[in-house]
C-alpha cells in the first residue's frame, strides 16, 4: 500500500463513520404539534409504521415494488401539498427511502390522487376516493372541543369525504362528532382542527385493527357517563388541559 | 446531461415537466418511465406483472431499442461527475498529464481491477442483485445503492430541508454517503462502476447489440493512429473494431468523443441509423 492509496483508504473510512454518526445525530424529527410546542393528542398511542401515500397496495408487495424513484413525492411537491417525504432509517434499513406522510399537522393528504395516477410502478393503484386505505383518524375525546361542551365542527367541513365518515352524537356535551371506519386517513381534519396541537391523531389501519377494541371501549364509556360524572371530567380535566395549550389557532380554510 | 439534470430540479420549482427521477419519471404528467433494471428488480421482488409497470417500461425499451447505450453517455449524471473528476485530477496530478481523460495507470492494468472490469463480473453482480432482489423482496440495488435515486432523492430531500418542509433528515445523509462511496472508488479504480460493476449500465449495454443508432466505421479510410482508442474512456478498443462495420460492444455508450478525436475527421467513424 503506497501512500495515496493509505490517504484514500483512510478518507474513505472516515467519511463512511462520520456520516452514519451524523445520521444517527440529526435523527430527530419535527411535526406540526412540536413546532407549537405541544404534546400530540392521544400520546399513549404510538404511531407504528407509516402511513402511505393513497393507493398504496399492501405492505410487503409495497415494498416489493416501489423502486424509491420519487414521482409521487415530487408530484405532491409540484401540486404544493408537500405531503409526501421518503423515509429515513426510523423504523430500520427495511423501511428505506419510500413515500410516506410525515407531517399530518402542517402537510395533510389532499385526496388529489395524482400520485396513484401517475406511479409508474404500479405500488400505488388509481383508485376512487373512498375507497383509499392509508390509515385511521382517531379523535382524543378530552381534547376535541365538540365533546367538551362546545360545537365546532371543523374536522368534518375539512374532511374529502364529509357526511360518509362522520358520525354526530349530539347532546348537551356539544354536538361530539365521531370518525367512523369510512375513514381513508388523509388527515386534513388534523390540519384543520382549531386546537393548539390538534386533537385527532391518524394512525395506519393496521394499528386501528389492533386498537379499535379499547378506542370504541373508551367511546361507549364516554357516552355511558352520568351528567354529574361529565361535568367532572370535563370542568376538572378536559377544559384545563385544552386551555394550557393556548389560545386557539386560527387557521385559514382553502 | 445538465440540461436534464435541469428539468429535474425545476420540478422542485413545482414546474411540471418532469417528476421524478431517472431511475422513473412522469413526463408532462403523462408519459410514464421506468428504468429497466429497477422494472427487473421490482418485477422479480414482487413476482406479479402489473400492466401499469409493464407501459411504463416499455416505452423506455423502445427509446434505448432506438438509441442503444446513450444513456450513459448522455443523461447519466454519474458519467458527467465522473468525467468532472477526472479532468480535476488530471490538471492536477502529472502522472496523468499525458493520459486522455479516465485513463486507466498502469498499476491497474493487472490485478483486481483488471478483473472486476470484465464484463462478466458486471453481469455476475447485476444477477446478484436480482436474486438478492428476489430474496428480500425489496428492489435492492435501486432502493439502496443505485447512484440515480440517491442523487434525485438527496436532491429533493435537501430541498425540503432547506425550505422546512417535512423530511427524515437520516436519508439525505444516507444518500450522500451512498454517493460519496461511489466518488470513493471513482478516485481508487477510474471508471470502474461505469466500465464493469453499474448494473443500469449492463443492462442498457445490451441494447447495444440491437439498437438503431451505433458506430460505424470504414476500414479503407482508417490509418490506424488509434486515437480513439485512447480517447474511449469507457474501455472499448475502437480500432480493433473497424474490421466489422459496425462497433457493437455493450461498453460503448455512443458519447461520440472517437468520433471527435479521430484523424480521419468524419470519414472513419460515425454514428448512423440503420436503414
Amino acid at each position: 500500500m503506497n501512500r495515496r492509496e493509505f490517504i484514500l483508504k483512510t478518507l474513505l473510512a472516515t467519511t463512511t463513520l462520520s456520516f452514519s454518526l451524523l445520521g444517527g445525530c440529526v435523527n430527530k424529527t419535527t411535526t406540526g404539534s412540536d413546532k407549537e410546542g405541544l404534546l400530540e393528542p392521544l400520546p399513549d398511542i404510538r404511531v407504528e409504521g407509516y402511513i402511505r401515500p393513497p393507493g398504496a397496495v399492501q405492505e410487503p408487495l409495497f415494498r416489493a415494488r416501489c423502486t424509491g424513484c420519487g414521482v409521487c413525492i415530487n408530484l405532491c411537491h409540484i401540486a404544493k401539498y408537500d405531503a409526501l417525504t421518503a423515509s429515513g432509517l426510523k423504523h430500520g434499513l427495511s423501511d428505506l427511502a419510500l413515500p410516506y406522510i410525515k407531517d399530518f399537522r402542517d402537510h395533510p393528504c389532499a385526496l388529489c390522487m395524482e400520485c396513484p395516477r401517475h406511479c409508474p410502478t404500479g405500488a400505488l393503484v388509481n383508485l376512487q376516493k373512498e375507497d383509499v386505505k392509508m390509515g385511521m383518524a382517531l379523535i382524543d375525546f378530552s381534547l376535541c372541543f365538540g365533546y367538551n361542551g362546545d360545537v365546532c365542527l371543523s374536522c368534518s367541513k375539512a374532511c374529502p369525504l364529509g357526511a360518509k365518515v362522520f358520525d354526530f352524537y349530539n347532546s348537551e356535551w356539544g354536538n361530539q362528532p365521531y370518525i367512523n371506519e369510512n375513514c381513508v386517513g388523509c388527515g386534513l381534519c388534523v390540519k384543520y382542527c382549531p386546537l393548539g396541537g390538534s386533537a385527532i391523531k391518524v394512525v395506519t389501519k393496521g394499528q386501528y385493527e389492533k386498537i379499535k377494541g379499547t378506542y370504541i371501549y373508551q367511546f361507549k364509556n364516554l357516552m355511558a357517563l352520568s351528567n354529574e360524572e361529565r361535568y367532572n371530567m370535563v370542568y376538572g380535566q378536559n377544559l384545563p388541559s385544552i386551555m394550557s395549550r393556548g389560545r386557539i389557532i386560527e387557521r385559514e380554510y382553502r | 446531461m445538465l440540461v436534464f439534470l435541469l428539468f429535474f430540479i425545476l420540478q422542485l420549482a413545482k414546474i411540471n415537466i418532469v417528476a421524478g427521477s431517472l431511475t422513473g419519471s412522469v413526463a408532462f404528467s403523462y408519459i410514464r418511465f421506468l428504468d429497466p433494471f429497477a422494472y427487473l428488480e421490482s418485477l422479480l421482488a414482487s413476482r406479479d406483472l402489473v400492466a401499469h409497470a409493464l407501459w411504463s417500461v416499455m416505452l423506455v425499451v423502445m427509446l434505448y431499442l432506438i438509441l442503444g447505450r446513450a444513456f450513459c453517455g448522455w443523461l447519466c449524471p454519474m458519467d458527467y461527475a465522473f468525467g468532472l473528476m477526472n479532468s480535476i485530477r488530471s490538471s492536477f496530478k502529472s502522472r496523468f498529464k499525458n493520459n486522455v481523460e479516465g485513463t486507466v495507470p498502469e498499476t491497474h492494468k493487472k490485478g483486481i481491477y483488471q478483473w472486476l472490469s470484465y464484463k462478466k463480473t458486471g453481469y455476475l453482480l447485476a444477477l446478484l442483485f436480482l436474486l438478492t432482489s428476489a430474496m428480500l423482496g425489496v428492489p435492492f440495488f435501486t432502493n439502496y445503492m443505485s447512484h440515480l435515486t440517491n442523487l434525485y432523492r438527496g436532491i429533493t430531500a435537501g430541498y425540503f430541508a432547506l425550505s422546512s418542509l417535512p423530511v427524515d433528515i437520516d436519508l439525505i445523509v444516507y444518500s450522500l454517503s451512498a454517493l460519496t462511496l461511489l466518488i470513493v472508488l471513482e478516485s481508487l479504480y477510474p471508471r470502474l462502476w461505469c466500465r464493469g460493476l453499474c448494473p443500469v449500465g449492463r443492462t442498457y449495454g445490451l441494447f447495444n447489440k440491437l439498437s438503431l443508432l451505433r458506430l460505424t466505421s470504414k476500414k479503407d479510410t482508417c490509418i490506424h493512429c488509434e486515437a480513439c482508442d485512447k480517447e474511449c474512456y469507457m474501455g472499448v478498443d475502437v480500432s480493433r473494431h473497424t474490421e466489422q462495420a459496425a462497433i457493437r460492444d455493450t461498453n460503448c455508450i455512443l458519447c461520440g468523443r472517437c468520433i471527435e478525436a479521430c484523424a480521419q475527421k468524419g470519414k472513419t467513424l460515425k454514428l448512423t441509423f440503420r436503414r
